[in-house]
């Protein structure tokens, strides 16, 4: 399959500056930056993986492109995924405000939040843990 | 010639682009911490594309597309692994990349970049020894 530049290069622009955001933030207590943050990099994340047409998932699914995205629910599919990704952004934030004021329990918590946060997600949009 | 004939060169690329991986997250978080945006931007874009060239040296794809397409929403069958070594190796690479986040949060917080790039490491490796355990593949 040939593979179109342009979309990459979008798409890692918003990887980038998405997680940049979501980093900064972090460190503030900010979860629904943190959360806008972490949605910038998903939405990179696809452009740059499965190219424009992930922009307008209806078409996308009509058309019957190949990709996860494609779905006959892709409303309710997105809203699972950013419940998934809220717990990411709940847990990068938990992990970030204990390296301010450090504690095992505060890491391990911001631990399970985040990597729950990812299973759920991709359990939603993939069909599989990983 | 393919790539899937040069197991050294994959395993090299994959070393270095988790390496660089490694870095851009350790640092990047100690940058974020101090309000550096400038360098965590840089951080950023050094992670994700080393993420991108360790994928593609050991998958040659960038990213995963066509493998993991299907339709409907995943259910408790998103979970079932064919062998039982599989579910161990997932719950390790899991603990791994936890312990990985407590050491990062323990030298991110003293500004250390080098032990913050062993919670680096420890975070990507368990990432790999999870993922390998539920897919097979390494990323």
């Amino acid at each position: 399959m040939q593979r179109r530049w342009a979309p990459v290069v979008a798409g890692s622009a918003l990887v980038v500056a998405g997680s940049s955001i979501a980093g900064l933030y972090s460190f503030r207590g900010d979860v629904p930056i943190v959360f806008v943050g972490f949605c910038l990099f998903v939405a990179g994340y696809f452009v740059a993986r499965d190219g424009w047409a992930v922009l307008s998932p209806f078409e996308y699914a009509v058309d019957g492109v190949e990709s996860s995205v494609r779905t006959e629910h892709p409303v309710i599919r997105g809203g699972l995924g950013l419940v998934g990704i809220l717990g990411i952004a709940a847990g990068v934030t938990q992990f970030s405000l204990t390296v301010v004021d450090p504690s095992v329990v505060g890491a391990v918590q911001a631990g399970v939040y985040s990597v729950g946060g990812y299973a759920w997600t991709h359990v939603v949009i993939h069909q599989s843990l990983f | 010639m393919s790539s899937t004939s040069l197991p050294d060169r994959r395993h090299v690329g994959f070393l270095l682009g988790l390496a660089a991986t490694s870095l851009g997250l350790s640092s990047g978080f100690i940058w974020a911490s101090e309000g550096r945006a400038v360098r965590v931007v840089v951080a950023a874009s050094t992670a994700w594309f080393g993420y991108l060239a360790a994928h593609y040296a050991v998958t040659g794809r960038l990213l995963d597309s066509e493998s993991r397409s299907t339709d409907g929403f995943g259910g408790r069958e998103a979970l079932d692994l064919e062998a039982t070594w599989q579910y161990g190796a997932v719950v390790l690479g899991v603990g791994v990349l936890i312990s990985g986040m407590v050491i990062g949060a323990v030298y991110i917080n003293r500004g250390d970049h080098a032990l913050t790039n062993l919670g680096g490491a420890l975070f990507l490796g368990g990432y790999v020894i999870a993922h390998y355990g539920a897919t097979r593949e390494l990323l």
